[in-house]
C-alpha cells in the first residue's frame, strides 16, 4: 500500500503540471444543456476556484450552457434529508450515507468513463461490478505539528515512540502550548480515533472484523488500545483546556501559531492551518512548512508505523438526472483535469495526478505502512448504527464517561447485542 | 350568474379556511400521519424503496432493547425544576414592575430582550459565558485569583445541566414575564384600592387578589414550560453540542434518526414524546377543571 505515497511524492517532486490524460471522456458534441452540482467545498466557490474550473470545462465543451455550482456549509448535515427527498442536482458528494447494495437506487455507475480503473478506493462506493462515486482524494491520519512551536519546547527530533511522544507533549506543557489539540467537543475530529485502531491492528479489514467480535473494546484489543491511548492524553492534561465546548474554527489559528503544537487528524487539515488558521491567527505570508506531519507512534517499537488511510467525499451521479452525458462529463473532468485534490491538500483519488502537498513527502521519510481500509459491510453499518457505537461522538462520550470501564463495558454489550441481532 | 345569501356565505367561509386549512393539513396534520407512518417502519432515514413494515417493533424496542435511548428523558427534570423557578421569577417581577415604578417599562423590554433574541445568538452568547476561559470565570477570577476555573459546561458531569438551565431560565424568563405581566393588567384596580381599605398588606394583596386572578394564566404557563422541558433542543445543542451527560431526549432522537440512521426507532420515540405531552396536557386539565368546580368564594 506504500506505493500509493511513494508514487504520488515521487511525482510530486517531478512536476506539478497536470499531465495529458487519455481515458474515454465523452464526446464534446453529445454534452450540452445545464446541470446542477452540490458541492461542500464553499471556500472553492468563494474564492472563484469553481468559476475557473466551469470556465476551462466550458473551453472543453463548447456547447455546455451552465454548471451551477451550490454550496452546501452544513453538507453532512443535509446529504441525508436530501438523499430521501431526492432533490440532489444531478452531481453531488457522497460519504457512507448509502449502504453498498443501495448505491445502485440512486446513482448512475461510472464505468464507461474508464477512470476507476486508475482510482484509489474505486471499490468503495461500488457493487455488483458497478462503480457509483469516486473520491477526491486520499487523507492519511498523523500527527500534525506546528515545527517552532516544537523547537521552542526544545524538542529537536520527531518522536518514534508513544512514551517519547508523551515526553514531548510534556515539554511542550512547560512551555505553555496545548500539546495536542483533540476538539474533544465537537465529536467528529475523534474518529482519526477509529483510524488508529486500525493502524494498531495492522488489519485493513479491521472494522468489518469486529463484526465477529463480541468484545471490540477491551484493553488489549486494538479498539481499547486506541482509545486507551486517547484517554492516557487526556488524564495526563495534555490536551487544550477546555474539552466540553466546541472551537473547531478557533483550533485552526491555535495550530498556525503554535498556541496548539499538533493534532492527529488527516493530512487533508493542513491546508486549512495554512489558510484559514493563519487569517485567524492573524499571520500574513504564512510559511506552510513550519507545519509538520508524521505517524502517530502508537507503541514502543520505534516503528515504522501503520497509518490508516481513507478517502474523503466522493463525486456521483444522480440516477435520475436528465442530462447524465453532461453530468458524467464534469464529474471526470473534476477529479481527473483539475487542481481541486491538491488544492485541499489530499492525495488525488485519480492515480495520474500527482499530490503536491510537501508535508507528504516528510511523512513518507518516516516509512509508513499506510492501511487502505476496506469498504465498510452493510452489516457492520447496521450493527455501528444499531449499538451507537459510531463515530467521533460516541468516542467523546465514552472518554468523558464519569466512570470509563463501566463504560466501555457498556458498549461491548451494546455491541455484542447488536451483532448478535445482525447475525 | 348570481349565488343567493346562503351559497355567498358558504363561499365566503370557504374561500377564507382554504389557505389556513391546506397550511394546516400539508405542514401539520400530514407530517404527523408521516411520523406515525414512519414510526411502523424500519425507514433509514435516506431510501423509502426498501423501508418495510415492522408493526409495534420500534416500540418494544424502546422499552428493551434501546432502553438506553430513554434515559436522557430524566434530564427533562433539570429544566423543569428551571422552569419553575423561571416562573416565580417571571411572577416576582411582571408583580414588582406593576406598581407603575420609574423605568418599570424600560427593565420589562430588558428582562424580554432574551426571548426575541435568535436562538443560535442565545446560545453563543451562554457559551462564550460559560465556557473554561469564558467571561462567568473572568469575572469570578478578579475575586478568587487568577488559579480559579470552574468547568461550568462538563459534560462528564450531571451539574453541567444546572448551567444549561440557568441558560434556559435567562432566555425564556421574559415570555413568562410578559403573558404574567398582561394578565395583572387584567385585575380591576379597585379589588385592590377596597382590599387596602380592609388593611390588607402587600402579602395578603397577591395572595387573595393576585394570584387567583393570574392562576389560570400561571398554570397554562406551567403546562408550557412542562411540555418545552421535554422537548429541550437548542440550548444544550448549541453549547454543549448534547454531549454525554447534556444530551436530551429531543437531541437522542435527532441522533439516531440521522446520525446513526434509525428513522423508524427516532419516529417512535418522537411518537412516544407526543403521547407523553398529551398526557400531561390532559392531566393538567383535569386539575384545572377540578379546581375551577370548586371554585373558592372571596
Amino acid at each position: 500500500m506504500n506505493r500509493l505515497l511513494a508514487a504520488g511524492v515521487s511525482l510530486a517532486v517531478v512536476s506539478l503540471a497536470v499531465p495529458a490524460l487519455a481515458q474515454t471522456m465523452p464526446d464534446p458534441a453529445n454534452v450540452s444543456g445545464k446541470i446542477v452540482n452540490y458541492v461542500h467545498f464553499t471556500n472553492y466557490i468563494d474564492d472563484g476556484s469553481y468559476d475557473r474550473w466551469e470556465a476551462e470545462f466550458k473551453a472543453l465543451y463548447p456547447n455546455v450552457e451552465d454548471i451551477e455550482v451550490l454550496g452546501i456549509a452544513d453538507y453532512a448535515g443535509q446529504i441525508a434529508t436530501r438523499l430521501a427527498t431526492g432533490d440532489i442536482g444531478d452531481v453531488l458528494e457522497i460519504s457512507d450515507q448509502v449502504p453498498a447494495d443501495e448505491l445502485g437506487d440512486f446513482f448512475l455507475p461510472l464505468n464507461d468513463l474508464g477512470i476507476h480503473e486508475d482510482y484509489y478506493f474505486a471499490d468503495r462506493w461500488a457493487f455488483d461490478g458497478n462503480v457509483y462515486a469516486l473520491t477526491f482524494g486520499v487523507s492519511a491520519d498523523g500527527v500534525v505539528y506546528n515545527k517552532e512551536a516544537f523547537k521552542t519546547a526544545g524538542i529537536e527530533t520527531v518522536p518514534t515512540k508513544f512514551s517519547e511522544l508523551k515526553a514531548a507533549y510534556e515539554k511542550l506543557k512547560a512551555s505553555g502550548a496545548y500539546p495536542i489539540v483533540l476538539n474533544l467537543a465537537d465529536g467528529w475530529p475523534l474518529t482519526s480515533f477509529e483510524g488508529l485502531a486500525t493502524s494498531i491492528s495492522g488489519d485493513p479489514n479491521f472494522l468489518n472484523a469486529t463484526l465477529e467480535d463480541d468484545t471490540p473494546l477491551a484493553a488489549d484489543k486494538p479498539w481499547g488500545k486506541s482509545l486507551g491511548i486517547l484517554k492516557d492524553l487526556i488524564d495526563s492534561g495534555l490536551a487544550e483546556d477546555d474539552l466540553s465546548t466546541g472551537h473547531w474554527q478557533d483550533s485552526k489559528g491555535w495550530l498556525a501559531s503554535g498556541k496548539g503544537a499538533s493534532w492527529f487528524l488527516g493530512n487533508w487539515s493542513i491546508s486549512q492551518i495554512a489558510t484559514e488558521g493563519a487569517t485567524l491567527a492573524g499571520l500574513d505570508n504564512y510559511d506552510a512548512n513550519n507545519l509538520g506531519y508524521f505517524p502517530f507512534p502508537y507503541d514502543e517499537s520505534g516503528g515504522p508505523y501503520n497509518a490508516s488511510s481513507g478517502p474523503d467525499w466522493a463525486m456521483a451521479i444522480n440516477a435520475n438526472t436528465a442530462n447524465p452525458e453532461l453530468a458524467k462529463a464534469w464529474l471526470a473532468f473534476i477529479l481527473t483535469k483539475t487542481d481541486l485534490a491538491q488544492k485541499a491538500g489530499f492525495i488525488p483519488g485519480y492515480k495520474k495526478l500527482p499530490p503536491t502537498l510537501p508535508q507528504l513527502a516528510e511523512f513518507q521519510t518516516y516509512s509508513p505502512k499506510l492501511i487502505e481500509g476496506t469498504p465498510p459491510l452493510p452489516a457492520l453499518t447496521n450493527v455501528r448504527n444499531t449499538s451507537g457505537w459510531n463515530g467521533g461522538n460516541a468516542i467523546r462520550d465514552l472518554v468523558n464517561a464519569p466512570d470509563f470501564n463501566a463504560a466501555v463495558g457498556d458498549v461491548n454489550a451494546k455491541w455484542a447485542a447488536a451483532a448478535a441481532r445482525e447475525r | 350568474m348570481t349565488f343567493n345569501a346562503a351559497v355567498q356565505r358558504r363561499l365566503t367561509i370557504f374561500a377564507f379556511l382554504l389557505v389556513p386549512v391546506t397550511f394546516l393539513v400539508v405542514l401539520n396534520i400530514y407530517p404527523v400521519l408521516q411520523l406515525f407512518w414512519i414510526s411502523l417502519t424500519d425507514f433509514n432515514s435516506i431510501n423509502w424503496r426498501r423501508a418495510e413494515f415492522v408493526g409495534l417493533r420500534n416500540f418494544i424496542d424502546l422499552f428493551t432493547f434501546d432502553r438506553d435511548l430513554l434515559v436522557p428523558m430524566t434530564r427533562s427534570l433539570y429544566y423543569l425544576g428551571g422552569s419553575v423557578v423561571q416562573l416565580i421569577l417571571a411572577t416576582w417581577f411582571a408583580v414588582v414592575l406593576n406598581q407603575k415604578l420609574p423605568g418599570s417599562r424600560m427593565f420589562r423590554t430588558i428582562l424580554f430582550i432574551p426571548f426575541v433574541l435568535n436562538a443560535v445568538a442565545a446560545g453563543l452568547i451562554f457559551k462564550n459565558f460559560l465556557e473554561l476561559n469564558g467571561a462567568a470565570n473572568d469575572i469570578l477570577q478578579l475575586f478568587f485569583g487568577e488559579d480559579f476555573k470552574v468547568t461550568w459546561l462538563d459534560s462528564s458531569k450531571p451539574y453541567s445541566n444546572l448551567s444549561l438551565a440557568a441558560a434556559s431560565v435567562w432566555r425564556y424568563l421574559g415570555f413568562n414575564l410578559v403573558v404574567t405581566f398582561g394578565a395583572l393588567q387584567a385585575i380591576p384596580q379597585d379589588q385592590y384600592d377596597a382590599a387596602r381599605l380592609e388593611g390588607a398588606n402587600q402579602w395578603q394583596q397577591f395572595w387573595r387578589i393576585t394570584f387567583p386572578s393570574i392562576r389560570l394564566v400561571l398554570l397554562l404557563q406551567f403546562m408550557l414550560s412542562l411540555v418545552g422541558s421535554l422537548e429541550v433542543f437548542e440550548v444544550p445543542m448549541l453549547i454543549t453540542r448534547g454531549a454525554g451527560e447534556t444530551s436530551t431526549f429531543a437531541i437522542t432522537m435527532i441522533e439516531t434518526g440521522f446520525q446513526n440512521r434509525r428513522a423508524g426507532t427516532a419516529a417512535a420515540m418522537a411518537v412516544l414524546m407526543l403521547a407523553v405531552v398529551v398526557i400531561v396536557f390532559i392531566i393538567t386539565r383535569l386539575i384545572n377543571s377540578s379546581r375551577t368546580a370548586m371554585k373558592e368564594p372571596l
